[in-house]
């Protein structure tokens, strides 16, 4: 490896020493509790997989680059030299993991794998080394939000085609203004995904509710994050700032992806407007009455697969159960359950990857939790869980249904007719 | 020679070990102190206690450990609460203490017990490490610590043992007041090591004990075993 990739990739090192860095480095002692805590490892039980063992290799880069002990007795501590053998190892430690943080709920120090497994992937992306199709997709986000003057237009005229669907489910006499957009002063900044159906469930479900909404030009997906580059998770998250600032709007709410949930609530610090996910949105308008559902009209058993950026790491565990229960008869829940629910295997980017056959094999254990219910519909709230879902249905041949959240309820709304 | 290589163990290392355990915990929370703080939010949820509750609850009673392996878990209590337990019996080795003595003992509390349950623990950890899958992340660090930590604490407790049970035609009693004198000499900054320890026949044993205390002392702050400290702060991250 040359010596200036070499000095570049400590200076990564350093960089990201940060406090909870520091803990989780001098901390671990390598107990092992973690150890089968992990989706993956559940899937193919190989010390690489376990929370520990892939943490280990970031660790041992950080012990020889930023500890003494690292530089006078390596053997100490197993520091390593990065190369390019070790940075495979990265690799294939930085890919398998969700960054679910399972194993940080069953860590005695909740030592926190997705933070360190974040230091491997800008590693990765430094050494030119990670996956390309995320990169794309981040660049893209970022060119979206320099120059989102030229998109508007065609984007206008794509949500007025999903008007006429909202209209239709609503029977509104007019699709006119049903998503509207650019709306100074209202309530609610919507943001939602590229597929249609991101936009058009919400739509009705805010109609519904009369809400004083808005869409926004921009996806929730941050590929940044996923990728692991730090400037342009921070640049794609803006974007949505920056918009909801300029419409001084009082709640961003983020459509069902758990990943843009939590960036935007948890990790770009103190934000002058409340954020939400459309989950408690769901919740609150059903509670207030805004939104009315047909009582127990699925008698299919369903179970909840709970998102983990939205559940064990974004707090929202009661609100969507609430909902389901309220449409069906038959709801049951997983085993394990809420924080120590598994991870379905889709997450921190790894459904965008061509990796099909990995993603089948850890997702094992969710197969088993959802057949272990007997559910024939399986309920979620983000895109690369239901993604995810519909991979391990087909990999394991499941007789089973999977649906947003938003979706089943926009199935079973209980539409007054328009006068 | 020897007396002078005892001495050293005995007095200047003493003090050594001390400042840089000491110093060094200083040293890594003022790094961790200065370095960038995270702008947001690490929290899992449910947080079911109220934060420092909830940080104390895991830090000393290790739910997680119980949740995965009772045998694991029960060693890791015993262990540190006999080390806590240890702690407080050296303190009574420097002078005598009325609140300790509430529960009226002859020193060390538990009567060699606790000793003996601090080297079954260390044992136990060791052999764990000897099995898969402990043994392919472990790193020499993990078991040079255990090593030493069992070392210590034999040769403490085997001092402690013979003394109370007269092993040896009573050969091993070095009164605790010798002990009393020697520690309290150093904390006074007059260090003496008396006649009671140095001339006693087991005075190698006494020297190599404090040796390896002393370099015991000198690791905690630059090793895992900082997780003494770090671990109440990483769980606090846990719940902000
Ligand atoms: S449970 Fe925590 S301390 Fe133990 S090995 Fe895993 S990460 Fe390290
Ligand atoms: S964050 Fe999730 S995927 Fe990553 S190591 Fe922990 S349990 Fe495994």
């Amino acid at each position: 490896m040359e010596k200036e990739k070499i000095q570049e990739l400590k200076s990564i090192l350093k960089s990201r020493l940060n406090r909870p860095l520091r803990y989780y480095t001098d901390t671990c002692t390598r107990c092992g509790i973690c150890y089968d805590s992990c989706h993956a490892f559940y899937g193919i039980p190989k010390k690489e997989y376990s929370p520990v063992g892939r943490a280990e290799v970031v660790r041992k880069l950080l012990k020889k680059y930023t500890r003494p002990s690292g530089f006078l007795f390596p053997y100490w501590g197993d520091a390593m030299k990065l190369g390019d053998a070790v940075l495979d190892q990265v690799f294939e430690a930085a890919w398998s993991c969700t960054g679910c943080r399972r194993c940080m709920v069953n860590c005695p120090f909740g030592i926190d794998t997705g933070q360190i497994m974040g230091v491997a992937k800008h590693l990765l992306i430094e050494n030119g080394t990670a996956p390309e199709e995320l990169i794309m997709l981040a660049d893209a986000a970022v060119e979206k939000g320099k120059s989102i003057d030229q998109f508007k237009e065609g984007y206008k005229q794509v949500i007025h085609d999903l008007e006429k669907e909202v209209q239709k489910k609503l029977n509104l006499p007019s699709p006119d203004g049903l998503i509207p957009m650019e709306k100074q002063g209202a309530d609610i900044l919507y943001v939602g995904l590229a597929g249609a159906h991101s936009i058009v469930n919400p739509a009705i479900i805010f109609n519904a509710a009369k809400a004083n909404w808005t869409l926004s030009f921009f996806e929730a997906v941050n590929f940044g994050f996923f990728a692991g580059d730090p400037d342009k998770t921070n640049f794609i998250a803006q974007r949505i700032i920056k918009e909801a600032m300029a419409l001084n709007v009082k709640e961003v709410v983020i459509v069902e992806c758990g990943t843009a949930f939590r960036i935007l609530r948890a990790l770009m610090g103190k934000l002058p407007f409340r954020v939400s996910s459309i989950v408690e949105v769901i919740h609150r308008y059903v509670e207030e009455g805004k939104v009315k559902l047909n009582k127990n009209s699925v008698s299919e058993p369903v179970t909840y697969h709970d998102p983990c950026q939205l559940g064990r790491n974004g707090g929202v565990f009661e609100e969507p159960r609430a909902v389901i229960r309220k449409i069906v008869s038959d709801y049951r829940e997983m085993s394990p359950t809420r924080e120590q629910n598994w991870c379905c295997g889709g997450g921190g980017g790894l459904v965008a990857l061509d990796n099909e056959d990995f993603r089948i094999k850890t997702g094992k254990a969710k197969k088993d939790q959802i057949v272990a219910t007997g559910a024939k519909i399986v309920v979620t709230a983000c895109e690369n869980c239901v993604s995810q879902l519909k991979t391990i249905k087909g990999g394991y041949g499941l007789d089973i249904e999977v649906k947003y959240l938003s979706e089943l309820v926009c199935e079973n709304l209980a539409i007054q007719s328009s006068e | 020679m020897w007396s002078k290589v005892f001495y050293f163990t005995m007095v200047p290392m003493v003090y050594a070990a001390v400042a840089i355990f000491i110093g060094g915990l200083i040293f890594k929370l003022a790094v961790v102190l200065f370095s960038k703080r995270f702008k947001g939010s690490l929290a899992t949820y449910p947080k079911r206690l109220p934060r420092p509750v909830g940080v104390a609850v895991e830090a000393l009673a290790v739910p997680s450990a119980f949740k995965k392996d009772k045998v694991f878990w029960l060693f890791i209590l015993a262990f540190h609460i006999s080390f806590f337990l240890l702690f407080i019996g050296h303190l009574e080795l420097i002078r005598e203490f009325k609140w300790i003595q509430l529960i009226p003992h002859e020193v060390f509390l538990g009567a060699g017990a606790v000793g003996i349950v601090l080297i079954i623990s260390v044992l136990y950890f060791l052999f764990r490490r000897f099995r898969s899958p402990w043994r392919e992340i472990s790193v020499p660090e993990d078991f040079f610590i255990l090593i030493l930590l069992f070392l210590t604490m034999f040769l403490g407790s085997h001092l402690h043992l013979s003394a109370r049970f007269y092993a040896g035609g009573g050969a091993f009693d070095i009164p605790i007041e010798a002990y009393r004198e020697y520690l309290s000499s150093l904390l006074a900054l007059k260090p003496v090591v008396p006649d009671g320890i140095a001339y006693s026949p087991h005075y190698v044993l006494v020297a190599l004990h404090i040796f390896l205390a002393n370099l015991v002392l000198i690791l905690i702050p630059f090793s895992k075993v900082v997780h003494m400290v770090f671990a109440f702060l990483s769980l606090d991250l846990k719940r902000k």
